[in-house]
C-alpha cells in the first residue's frame, strides 16, 4: 500500500488534465479583451477629437450665420415704402371684394396616352 | 517532477517578460509624448485653448418665428478670439503694439497699461477677433502674444424685441440670463461644459428622458412666438408715438386672442442687448408691460360692461339718466367733460365713455358681482406669462367696500393692473368669453433636433358667456365704427372693435390725481366677431394731446391695416 504524503510542491508541479486548455482559452480572452480594449479607447479617442472639431465648426457656423440674419434684419428694418415705390411697387388700388360661392380653380390630371 | 518544475519556472519568466515588454513600450511611448513632440503639443494647445467656462459657451439660442415658420436667431453664441500678452516676455511694448496694429484695432492705452505688469503672466487686450485676424496674427509670431478661442452672446436683431428677449450679464462673479427670456429659461438655456462629452448610448437615454421630464430642466433652445416683421413695425409704431408726443414710455403688445401667443410686444426707450453695459438707466431693462402696474382707465369699461350684460344687469338697449356727475362716498365721479347727457343707453355709455355710465353698470350687477368678475378676469393675479418679474395687479380696494371704490373701478382708476393682465382679459371679449394663457415662448428645440411644445395646454377659463362675447364685441365695433373720431377711422371692408382709455394719473404722495399729467390706453381686436389678433397700446404722460384717441388711435389703425396685410387677412363686410 502506497503511503500518499502531502507534497507542498506538488500543484507547481504537476499540470491539471485541463490546464493547458484553460491557459489557452483564458490567453485568447486576454488577448481579445486587450484589442477589444485598443479599439474602443482609439475610438473614443477619435470621437472626442472629431467632436471638438465638429463643436468649433458649429461655433464658427453660428458665428457666420449670426453674422449674416444680423445683417438680413438690419436690411429689412431699412426698408421704407419710399424704397420700395421707386422699386417700382404699387399699393394695390382699387381693391374688389367678391364672394365665390364654388371652387374657383383645379387640378386637372394629364391624362394618359 | 523536475520537468514539471521547469515548466512553470518557464511560464512565469514568459509571463514576466511579457510584463516587461508592454511596459517598456509604455515608457518608449511616454518619451516620444513628452520630450521629443512635448514642446509642440504645448504651442499648439496654447494656440487652440478652448475656455472652460460652462457660462460663456454652449448656451441655446433663442429663436423668433417668422410666419412662414422659419427660424430666425434672437440670441446665439458668437465664436472669435481674444488678444493676450504675457508682458514679462514682451521687450518693447510700442512696437509689438504698431504691429498688432497693422493687423487688428487694439486699444493703445489698454495696451500700454497691461504691458506695463510685468508680475502679471497673462493679460487680455483685444477682444471678438474675427478667425481672419486671428490667422493673421498667429502668421507673425510674436513673442509674447497668445491668441485665446472665446465665444460671447449676441443679439443678431440688436434692439429688436430687447424687453423680451432680455441678455446675459453678470450676476455676482458668474454670467447668467438676468432679463427676459434669457432669464426666465435661463436653466434649459445654460449649457454644462461636460455636454459635448456625452457618451453616445448615454445621449440616447438622455434624450428618452428629456421627453418625459420638466422642460425647463433641459438644456435646449428656445423657440418664441415673436414674428421679427412684425415686432419691428410695432417698434416703429411706438417710436413715431414716443418722437409725436414725448411720453416717458410707451408700449405695446399684439397677441392671438384665442391661443394667447403674442407676436410682438415692444417698448420704448429700449437698448441694445449687444451693447447693455452702455445704459445708463437699470430701469430701462424691466418690462413695465409685465413688471409695472398701472390705473388704465377707460378701457375698463368694455370689461364692466361685459360683466353687467353677462349677469344680466342690463342690456345695450338699458337706459339711465345721466347727469354729468354723482356722488360716492363723499367723493365726486363725473364724466371726463362734467356735463351730463340726459337719458342715454349702455352702447352710447361706451361711445361716449361716460365715467356715470360704467358706474351705473357695475351697481346695477351689484358690488359683489361686480368684484366676483374682476377677479374672474384674473386682473388680481398674474398671467403666468413665461417672463421673469410678473406682478399681480392691485384690486384690493374692491375688498374694501367703499362705493367710491366700486365706482372708480368701475372706468379703471383706484384699481392698478400690469398690461398683459388687461390684454388678457379684453382678449375674452372677443374670443367666446374664455381667457387665454399669454405666452412668449412656444417650443424648446433639444440638441438632437427633437422640438418639444412647451405652449400652454391648460383648459382656458371661461369667464363670460359666448353671447356676452358676441354682444359687447358689436358694441365695441360700433364705438370704432360711429364713435372714435367721429368714425373717421372706419374700415369699409374690416369690423374692428376697439377702446380708448385717458387715464389721471396718481399723485406721488397720494390723495388725488394730477391734473395735467395722463396715461393714454387703446386696445382693439378685428375682425370684431372672429378676431385674428388684439392689439394693445399705452403711453405714460403724453404731452401736447389730452385723449387717448389723439395719440394712438391712428398708430393702432396702422400697425391694424399692416398685420391684415402681411398675413392676408380676409375681409369679414
Amino acid at each position: 500500500m502506497k503511503n500518499i504524503c502531502y507534497n507542498p510542491t506538488w500543484i507547481a508541479t504537476t499540470e491539471h488534465p485541463y490546464e493547458h486548455y484553460t491557459r489557452s482559452i483564458l490567453f485568447a480572452v486576454l488577448m481579445l479583451g486587450a484589442l477589444v480594449y485598443l479599439y474602443f479607447i482609439s475610438a473614443s479617442v477619435v470621437n472626442l477629437m472629431a467632436r471638438r472639431e465638429a463643436h468649433v465648426l458649429s461655433l464658427q457656423t453660428s458665428s457666420q450665420v449670426s453674422e449674416l440674419e444680423a445683417r438680413y434684419l438690419a436690411l429689412t428694418n431699412s426698408l421704407s415704402q419710399e424704397e420700395g415705390e421707386a422699386l417700382g411697387l404699387r399699393a394695390l388700388e382699387p381693391v374688389a371684394y367678391v364672394r365665390a360661392s364654388a371652387p374657383t380653380a383645379f387640378a386637372q390630371a394629364p391624362t394618359a396616352f | 517532477m523536475k520537468k514539471g518544475a521547469l515548466n512553470a519556472s518557464t511560464r512565469i519568466r514568459v509571463l514576466s517578460a511579457c510584463f516587461c515588454v508592454c511596459a517598456l513600450l509604455l515608457v518608449v511611448r511616454l518619451y516620444f509624448v513628452q520630450f521629443v513632440h512635448g514642446s509642440d503639443y504645448r504651442a499648439e494647445a496654447s494656440s487652440q485653448y478652448i475656455s472652460s467656462s460652462s457660462e460663456d459657451h454652449n448656451r441655446a439660442d433663442i429663436y423668433f418665428t417668422s410666419k412662414d415658420g422659419s427660424f430666425l436667431a434672437a440670441a446665439t453664441e458668437k465664436n472669435g478670439w481674444i488678444i493676450a500678452i504675457k508682458p514679462k516676455e514682451i521687450e518693447d511694448p510700442r512696437a509689438l503694439l504698431r504691429t498688432i496694429q497693422s493687423v487688428v484695432a487694439v486699444d493703445e492705452e489698454r495696451f500700454l497699461a497691461s504691458a506695463a505688469k510685468k508680475a502679471d503672466p497673462y493679460e487680455e487686450v483685444a477682444f471678438k477677433l474675427t478667425d481672419t485676424e486671428a490667422a493673421a496674427l498667429r502668421a507673425l509670431k510674436l513673442t509674447g502674444v497668445t491668441l485665446v478661442r472665446h465665444t460671447w452672446r449676441s443679439y443678431p436683431g440688436a434692439s429688436l424685441g430687447a424687453h423680451v428677449v432680455g441678455f446675459v450679464g453678470y450676476r455676482g462673479d458668474h454670467k447668467e440670463g438676468v432679463y427676459g427670456l434669457e432669464r426666465y429659461w435661463n436653466d434649459s438655456l445654460q449649457g454644462n461644459s461636460d455636454g459635448l462629452y456625452v457618451n453616445p448610448f448615454a445621449e440616447i437615454f438622455a434624450n428618452i428622458g428629456s421627453l418625459i421630464s420638466d422642460p425647463r430642466e433641459e438644456h435646449g433652445s428656445i423657440i418664441t412666438t415673436i414674428e421679427p416683421t412684425v415686432q419691428a413695425q410695432l417698434e416703429r409704431t411706438l417710436e413715431g408715438i414716443m418722437r409725436s408726443f414725448t411720453p416717458k414710455t410707451v408700449g405695446g403688445i399684439i397677441m392671438d386672442p384665442h391661443t394667447g401667443e403674442i407676436i410682438a410686444l415692444g417698448v420704448v426707450p429700449d437698448f441694445d442687448p449687444n451693447t447693455y453695459n452702455l445704459v445708463s438707466d437699470p430701469e430701462t431693462f424691466t418690462n413695465p408691460l409685465v413688471e409695472r402696474v398701472y390705473e388704465l382707465g377707460s378701457i375698463m369699461k368694455p370689461l364692466t360692461m361685459a360683466a353687467a350684460i353677462d349677469a344680466g344687469a342690463v342690456t345695450p338697449a338699458t337706459t339711465y339718466n345721466d347727469t354729468g356727475s354723482i356722488m360716492r362716498s363723499g367723493f365726486t365721479i363725473s364724466n371726463f367733460d362734467g356735463k351730463g347727457r340726459g337719458v342715454v343707453d349702455m352702447q352710447e355709455v361706451l361711445n361716449q365713455s361716460l365715467n356715470t355710465g360704467a358706474t351705473f353698470a357695475a351697481e346695477k350687477m351689484g358690488h359683489t358681482a361686480f368684484t366676483k368678475y374682476v377677479k374672474a378676469y384674473g386682473l388680481g393675479t398674474e398671467t403666468g406669462i413665461d417672463l421673469p418679474g410678473e406682478v399681480s395687479g392691485k384690486i384690493g380696494n374692491l375688498d374694501r367696500g367703499a362705493d367710491v371704490d366700486y365706482a372708480s373701478a368701475s372706468f379703471g382708476q383706484s384699481i392698478a393692473l400690469t398690461p398683459i393682465a388687461m390684454v388678457r382679459a379684453l382678449a375674452s371679449l372677443g374670443n367666446g368669453g374664455v381667457l387665454p394663457q399669454p405666452h412668449v415662448a412656444r417650443a424648446i428645440r433639444y440638441d438632437t433636433g427633437v422640438t418639444r411644445s412647451i405652449a400652454p395646454v391648460d383648459e382656458a377659463v371661461r369667464v363670460l358667456k359666448p353671447e356676452t362675447s358676441e354682444t359687447i364685441s358689436g358694441m365695441l365695433a360700433t364705438v370704432f365704427d360711429k364713435a372714435l373720431l367721429n368714425g373717421e377711422l372706419r374700415q369699409e371692408h374690416y369690423s374692428m372693435a376697439a377702446k380708448t382709455g385717458t387715464a389721471q394719473i396718481a399723485l406721488a404722495r397720494g390723495g388725488g390725481y394730477y391734473d395735467d399729467r395722463y396715461l393714454h390706453s387703446f386696445f382693439g381686436y378685428f375682425p370684431a366677431h372672429s378676431p385674428k389678433y388684439i392689439i394693445f397700446l399705452y403711453a405714460l404722460e403724453p404731452h401736447g394731446e389730452k385723449y387717448a384717441s389723439h395719440t394712438l388711435a391712428r398708430p393702432y389703425l396702422e400697425l391694424a391695416k399692416f398685420l391684415i396685410n402681411y398675413y392676408n387677412i380676409p375681409p369679414d363686410r
